[in-house]
Order: structure tokens, then sequence, then C-alpha cells
């Protein structure tokens, strides 16, 4: 392998990350800048569909402003892409870098002398960090939806094994189901809606959403709690569900799942505001 | 993508090719890092030096830089565009240019070093180290001691030469142990070369490289010693005495070279240290005829030593 702005030292260790991605299917090029306007070039970019993961090798490692350059250029142009930094297992890591490497979202790979790969830290990828309006409110949900969002937004690699963010969109799902439960049950409660309470729990999600939209649940004089597109997009956020229970067959799949997940997961806190609001309004 | 500009152009880093003749093979990680971070602040400010060769530019001065902007994504770097040197100019130049900045490393250095001279020789030209010294920039130690490297076998210029890709501090062969094992064969081979008939020169070295690498010996000047050693006859230690163990030395890997010096020569180095002392502290004292201007500090020193001389004379008798 030719190598020309990465030194020496580096090497070896850049032979033991490009073996690695090769093994797990994913074209490798050498030093190749991943856009023209990119601020640095790698020493590896390994591309598997539309994702990219840049790997700089160091013997000694440093976070310099170069390379935290790149990390901020990376999360302005929101690209799917994970950038790591590798280096050997015995290289002496400072807390500052690590400090750094947390703040930049850039994930840390050891690699021994028996050409051995270990994820120490996993990095952030910029199209897959979520935030929502700070102008949402969710009451006592608060905290909850705070924890998921961290939760989604908190380091995971690709190539990791662990994956929280289906663990954070499950949760997402949880609290809005739950607050459509509560939201109608309350409904009954204040005579907006005939049903009973157990009409209400005995439905599905699916249900008590049609149940808040439909005028013939209403009691007389009362409109439906909620409106068409809050009913559209309630629907919508539930097929959460399936992009948690099916399985991906192909990377190209799995990484638009991540995609959806992330889309759906902005959805959440918009939806959890609607509904809390509603809840006082009856 | 070109810009001219008189002979300074602005050149796309992908249009650049390193020179063939740079001896600078070892680029290091915190030599590069401290220009990397310097270029991304202020860009390059000192334009780099290439000449044209078939469509590319070839680099003469500013090889680090270069390695810089394509770190950094830089779409140009700027560039001094030379006449094309032949080969020989073009070596001499890389010695002249780069040598004086950044230390190269030894055996790379060397290598090309050898190219200088054969080509010299093909001109008829003077490849004396003097004369290499010259017209490199380099000092004649310098050119003697790389010399030196090119006798090694291939497979430990093959191993300095991989040593070489780790940063100084963590080098543990280098250049330095081969040209002392080296100086120390080239003593024994001249005043004990009985020992190197009962082992090779290529095992001799393999041996101390052993010692060094085992951790028997953990400092290249120890093998300045041998060559004590070899010597030995100049101390009135008879070969006889030496050539065993000097081949016991190459033979059995546990034997330390302090050892070796301690049951050869060590004693008779001593005595003849002692001897040359006092004969230099008897010619001072010479210098002295006339007490008043005797100083009290010496005269107690003296005292002092006059003590320890009575105390050996008297062992001795």
């Amino acid at each position: 392998m030719k190598y020309i702005s990465t030194p020496e030292e580096a090497h070896p260790i850049a032979n033991v990350v490009f073996e690695f991605m090769r093994k797990h299917g994913f074209a490798v090029k050498i030093e190749k800048a991943l856009d023209v306007n990119a601020p640095y070039t790698t020493t590896l970019t390994a591309t598997k569909s539309r994702l990219n993961i840049l790997f700089e090798t160091q013997y000694q490692i440093h976070c310099d402003q170069s390379i935290k350059e790149l990390a901020l250029w990376l999360h302005s142009q929101r690209r799917y892409a994970e950038l790591f930094i590798a280096t050997h297992r015995l290289a002496h890591i400072s807390w500052d870098i690590f400090r750094d490497l947390d703040r930049s979202g850039i994930g840390l790979i050891l690699v021994d002398d028996k050409d051995t790969l270990e994820i120490e830290r996993p990095p952030k990828n910029p199209a897959l960090i979520i935030s929502h309006d700070p102008t949402l409110r969710f009451g006592t949900y608060e905290k909850k939806v705070k924890t998921c969002m961290t939760k989604f937004n908190s380091p995971c690699s690709f190539i990791s094994d662990k994956n929280p963010r289906r663990d954070a969109a499950r949760d997402m799902c949880e609290i809005v189901e739950g607050l459509t439960e509560q939201l109608a049950i309350r409904a009954v409660k204040r005579k907006h809606i005939t049903l009973t309470e157990k009409n209400i729990t005995d439905q599905d999600w699916s249900g008590q959403i049609d149940t808040l939209r439909s005028q013939k649940a209403c009691a007389t004089g009362k409109s439906p709690i909620i409106d068409d597109p809050l009913k559209i997009d309630l629907h919508s956020f539930r097929g959460i569900r399936n992009l948690l229970d099916h399985k991906t067959s192909s990377h190209s799949q799995e990484i638009d799942r991540q995609q959806q997940l992330a889309e759906r997961m902005m959805m959440g806190p918009r939806l959890i505001d609607r509904l809390v609001k509603l809840k006082c309004k009856i | 993508m070109v810009t001219k500009q008189s002979n300074l152009l602005n050149i796309s880093p992908s249009n650049l090719k390193p020179n063939p003749e740079n001896p600078r093979l070892i680029f290091r990680e915190n030599e590069l890092q401290e220009l990397l971070e310097s270029i991304r602040e202020v860009g390059v400010r000192v334009p780099i030096a290439v000449y044209e060769d078939r469509g590319k530019y070839v680099i003469l001065d500013g090889e680090r830089r270069w390695r810089c902007t394509l770190k950094l994504n830089h779409k140009t770097i700027p560039a001094l565009v030379q006449p094309k040197p032949n080969r020989l100019e073009n070596l001499l130049m890389m010695f002249n240019i780069h040598n004086v900045r950044v230390q190269w490393d030894l055996l790379p250095m060397a290598l090309k070093l050898r190219d200088i001279k054969t080509m010299l020789e093909k001109e008829g030209k003077s490849t004396d180290f003097n004369h290499l010294a010259g017209i490199t920039g380099l000092s004649v130690t310098t050119v003697k001691r790389a010399f030196e490297l090119l006798e090694l076998p291939s497979k430990y210029q093959d191993l300095l030469l991989k040593e070489v890709e780790k940063p100084r501090a963590e080098q543990k062969i280098t250049a330095d142990l081969f040209i002392e094992i080296n100086k120390a064969l080239r003593v024994v081979e001249k005043y004990t070369p009985e020992v190197l008939e009962d082992i090779s020169k290529t095992k001799f070295v393999d041996s101390m490289f052993r010692k060094y690498t085992s951790g028997t010996e953990n400092n290249v000047v120890n093998f300045r010693k041998i060559s004590k050693i070899a010597r030995s006859e100049n101390t009135g230690v008879k070969k006889s005495t030496v050539v065993p163990i000097l081949v016991n030395l190459a033979k059995i890997p546990e034997y330390r070279i302090d050892q070796a010096y301690a049951d050869t020569v060590s004693k008779a180095y001593q005595t003849r240290d002692i001897s040359s002392k006092v004969r230099a502290l008897a010619d001072s004292l010479a210098k002295y005829r006339n007490t008043e201007t005797f100083p009290e500090e010496l005269k107690s020193s003296l005292q002092n030593l006059r003590k320890e001389i009575d105390r050996l004379l008297g062992y001795i008798k």
C-alpha cells in the first residue's frame, strides 16, 4: 500500500484497519479526501452504500485542530459519515484527548501488536444527530424525552455491535403511545367521548388515534379532539414499530433504516408537545 | 490546474511527485504534525522548488510542505519552477538543500551517497571522503560513517531501514550500534586476527548484535572495550591470553564485555593510566623549586598523597 501524507510510524496501524474494513465488505481508499472542500484528508476512507467511515491513523495520538476541523465540517454538512482516529493500543492517551474526541464526536480505534482491532469509543454520525424545536414543551415528560434524545444521539458506530438508537426510538414510541391513550381516557372522563375507559384500553394504538379523530365517538355538541394532520402524523409515527421490529437484509437497507429512525425521532417531540397541550385543553 | 506568474506557479498538489533521489525516505509524525498545523493556520508561505518532468512536477525542495498540503486538501501550492537537473546535479542538490535543515537518517543517506560515488567514478572524478564531503555539504566523519554502514550485511541494512521508521526516541537498533560493532571488528582483525580463525566476521557481528538486542549489553559504547582488549599488547598483556577470551566473548551469549575486559586488560590499563598520571604529576612538581611560593593547599594534598604512597610501598616491601 502506498501512503504519501501518512507518517511512516502510522503505516502498520493503517494496514490493519485497511484489511479489517476490506474483510467487512467496504471499499477502502487511501489518502483520498471525502470531498474537494473537505478541510482534511484522512489516511483511509471506507465506503459501503452511502456510508463513509474515515480513519486517521496515528502512532502517537493527537487530536489536533485540523482533525477537529474535519469533524466540524462533517457535522456542518450533516454527512452520513463516521470519523475515527486509529492508534496503537499502547499509545499514551491523555484525559484531554478523550475529552476532545468526545466533544468532536470522533471515535477511537485501538490496534495491538497482534493486528487485532477494537473500537474503544464509537463516533457520532452527523446525519443521525437529532434535535427538537426548543420552544416545544413536554410537561411531565420533559425528562423522559430528553433521555430518549440523548440516548439516540449517543456515539454509535455502524461497525460496532451496540446500537442504542433502536432502544431510544422504542422509548420515544412508548411515550407517544402512552400519551395517546391518556388523552383518550381523559376525554372519556371529561365526557368528551361517549366510549368507556375499558373501550379505550381494549383498543390498540391505531384504534385510539382513530377514536380521537372520530366525530361518531364524540359527545353531542363536541368536535373531534385531534385534527386530520395530527391523525396522519400519529399514524405515520406509529410506523416506527415496523422499523424496529423488522430486520434489514443489507447494509444499504440498514443505512435507510437508521435515517428513517432519525426522521421519526424528530417527529416524536413535536407530537408529544401537541398531545400534552391537548390533554390540558380538555 | 496551473496559473503562471513568471516562474512562480500555483500547482495542484496532485500534479506533483516526490523526488526519487531524496534520501530522506522517512517522514516522522511529530515533524510533519508541527508543519501541518502551521500550514493549516497560515498556508504555505515559502514556495517549494520543483522541476518539470513529463507533464508532472518533481519536488526539489519542500516535500514535507507538499505532504501537508495533500493532508489539508489544499487546491494549490506555490512553487518555483527550476530547469531540470541531471541525476548527479539532482542528487547533490538534494544533499545541499535538505541536509542543512533536517538531519537525515544515516542509512538512507548512505545509499544515496553510494549512487553519487558511482556516478563520480563514471565521470572519472575523485571519490575520496574529503571530496564527497565537499560536494554534498556533509562532514567527512558523516561520510565515513555512512560508508561504514554500507559494509553491513543486507539483513542488517534492512533491519535498520525498518527501525528508522520509528520515532527517534523509540529506536533501539541504531546506526551507531553497527558502527561501534564494525569498529571493534576491524581492530580485532588488525591486532588479533587469530580470533577470526575460530569465528567468522559475520558470526562475530551476529553475536555482538544479539548481545545488544538480548540486553546482555545495554550501551553501544561498551563495544569500544573490545578494541581495547584486542590491543592488549600495547599494555603488556600477551595476545595468547586475550584471544581465547575474545573467542569466548563471541561464542557465549551471556558473556559480558565488561567481564571480558576485567578478565584481561582492565588491570593493565589501570596500571598504565596511573603510571602516566604519576609521570605527569612528577613533571608538574619538578617545576616548583622555591618552597616559599609553594601553595598551602597543594602542600596538604601532597602530604595526603605521600601517606598513600608510603602505605603502598610498605605493602610492596
